[in-house]
């Protein structure tokens, strides 16, 4: 253990020591948003499917739109890939989406 | 604001349509429901008084300055289980060792420093000065090292920001402050046997996990994990035997300044034999650099002084001059290009936007050459060594920021100890040449 300019390896062991909390200190936590209302079905609904970025995210965004063809098929799907990298923030595609779709899927996290 | 998840198999990348389309007629791993039916329901079902009216959140009260006294064993068995080190045992930071690392500075304790998260765009905490001299305490400084220690940490940038792709970090010292503390920049720069380089770079690593507030499983996912997490890279430039300006004059400072540069990256190729045994560094880095994805066209090499030499006496003037020649002379096809993961995620989309090159090499054949490294703004030189051999690491990093060491020094005068702690050094030759071609 180690030996400083202030403790004798014999004093450390005996006595109860002071330290202090090394972690950073907390800040204004994010605001909370309201999510929007929910719909009361997918019957004849827009829903977009937005890939984030990550690798394979489209691929599979591809088959949640078959899964909705085959399964609900007069929901309208519209598949998009998110403009920039999946950090960086997309107003005109978040206005269409509130202009035109009814709901969203964001996917997948990488 | 709450959000409703659902979790299909992970990870997702590379699997066959059959594949996925079982994952999406499956169920979630995580609740064990049908995947889609949860997907319909986060779509449909009502919401909670919560989802509706999410309860503001408070700032946490502040955790008391002090814990709860305890032996030295006890203190740190606490500390390595509740995540606050880097696995190995620290010095414990009592009142009496913080406040003297704070005489490494003028600048007051109460001085908030920054915010710093590992998790990108996640919930960041605040550190001051003396959350500074904490951590350095931790990992074994001196006061004499605290002015780098609080440079690093006013980068605000984690050693090791969580990446399922996981991250390394470099931090490399420049200036007259190298010499002051005894820091290595010759050789054996990146091994340890430097009390310098070795301290430093262990606190950055503990602010990383204490102040960016890195948790395993929750705020940090790096898969395999990086062992150079554990000390960052953490040297200093060899001014003296470089034939070239320094790191930090080239990111604006002046060379009677100090800075510390940091740096993120994945991988390091170490060229393990000789310059010019056969063919001269710049072609052997070429070859090299062909094994990294390019990124935004990043590259760092950390060269031996000779080869820094040998560079020049081929043609090469400046660092400059050498990152040209590699910008303008590595050359990968296509189809390795874009075939690369994060090629697709950052490039992939200002491919779309038709932002240039890259719009045009998207719609190159898969076997066509293009030169990668089409910045060369953004590849660094670095000249790190003992004069050896002529030997050198070429490495994916990218320079992240150059911060001020001076800002944090003490009035008066660097606060060394009575006898400072140095590790051996290794003979030098009376001459200096060491028996080398200067």
């Amino acid at each position: 253990m180690a030996q400083t300019a202030f403790h004798s390896e014999a004093a450390l062991q005996r006595s109860p020591l002071t330290v202090l909390d090394p972690q950073g200190l907390p800040v204004e936590p994010a605001k909370m948003l309201s999510m929007a209302p929910r719909l009361s079905s997918l019957e004849g609904q827009t829903i977009y499917l937005v890939d984030v970025g990550f690798a394979g995210g489209y691929e599979f965004l591809e088959e949640m739109r078959n899964w909705f063809a085959r399964r609900m098929p007069s929901t309208h799907i519209v598949l998009k890939r998110k403009p920039g990298n999946m950090f960086l923030d997309a107003p005109e595609l978040w206005a269409e989406i509130k202009e035109r779709a009814g709901g969203v899927i964001f996917g997948v996290g990488g | 604001m709450p959000l409703r998840f659902s979790f299909p198999p992970y990870p997702v990348v590379g699997m066959p349509a059959s594949k996925l389309r079982e994952y999406i007629e499956g169920n979630d791993p995580v609740t064990g429901a049908p995947l889609m039916r949860e997907v319909v329901d986060a779509l449909t079902k009502p919401l909670s008084g919560e989802e509706a009216k999410p309860v503001p959140r408070a700032v946490p009260p502040p955790r008391p300055r002090l814990l709860a006294p305890g032996t030295e064993e006890n203190l740190q068995r606490m500390f390595i289980e509740s995540g606050w080190t880097d696995g190995l045992p620290i010095i414990l930071p009592t009142e009496e060792r913080v406040a003297e690392m704070l005489t490494g500075t003028s600048h007051d304790p109460g001085e908030i420093v920054g915010q710093m998260s590992v998790a990108h765009r996640g919930e960041y905490t605040a550190y001051t000065v003396e959350k500074v001299a904490i951590n350095a305490v931790m990992a074994g400084a001196r006061p004499e090292h605290l002015p780098v220690i609080l440079a690093i940490a006013s980068t605000r940038h984690p050693a090791f920001p969580s990446s399922t792709t996981s991250f390394a970090g470099m931090a490399i010292i420049n200036g007259p402050i190298r010499n002051e503390i005894g820091m290595n920049s010759g050789l054996g720069a990146l091994s340890p046997f430097n009390f310098a380089n070795s301290v430093i770079g262990r606190a950055w690593t503990l602010m990383s996990i204490n102040l960016g507030n890195a948790r395993l499983g929750d705020t940090f996912l790096a898969s395999t994990g990086h062992n150079l997490n554990y000390n960052n890279m953490c040297c200093a430039e060899n001014e003296e035997k470089s034939v070239w300006e320094p790191l930090h004059v080239q990111k604006g400072f002046q060379r009677n300044e100090s800075a510390v540069s940091v740096f993120r990256g994945w991988s390091i190729i170490n060229s393990m034999g000789a310059a010019n045994a056969i063919r001269p560094a710049h072609e052997e880095t070429a070859i090299m650099l062909k094994a990294f994805p390019a990124l935004r066209s990043v590259a760092t090499l950390i060269m031996d002084p000779l080869v820094a030499k040998g560079l020049k006496d081929q043609g090469f003037e400046t660092k400059q001059d050498v990152v040209r020649w590699l910008s303008e002379n590595v050359k990968i096809s296509a189809g390795q290009y874009w075939g690369a993961d994060v090629i697709y995620a950052f490039m992939s989309p200002l491919a779309r936007e038709g932002v240039e090159p890259y719009a045009t090499w998207s719609k190159l054949p898969k076997d066509a050459l293009i030169a990668p490294y089409n910045d060369p703004s953004q590849m660094n030189i670095v000249v790190v060594g003992g004069e050896s051999n002529p030997l050198w690491l070429t490495t994916d990093f990218s320079h992240i920021q150059t911060a001020s060491v001076d800002k944090w020094r003490p009035e008066g005068g660097l606060r060394r100890d009575a006898r400072p702690i140095r590790m051996p050094v290794p003979p030098a030759c009376s001459d200096e040449s060491c028996g080398l071609p200067s």
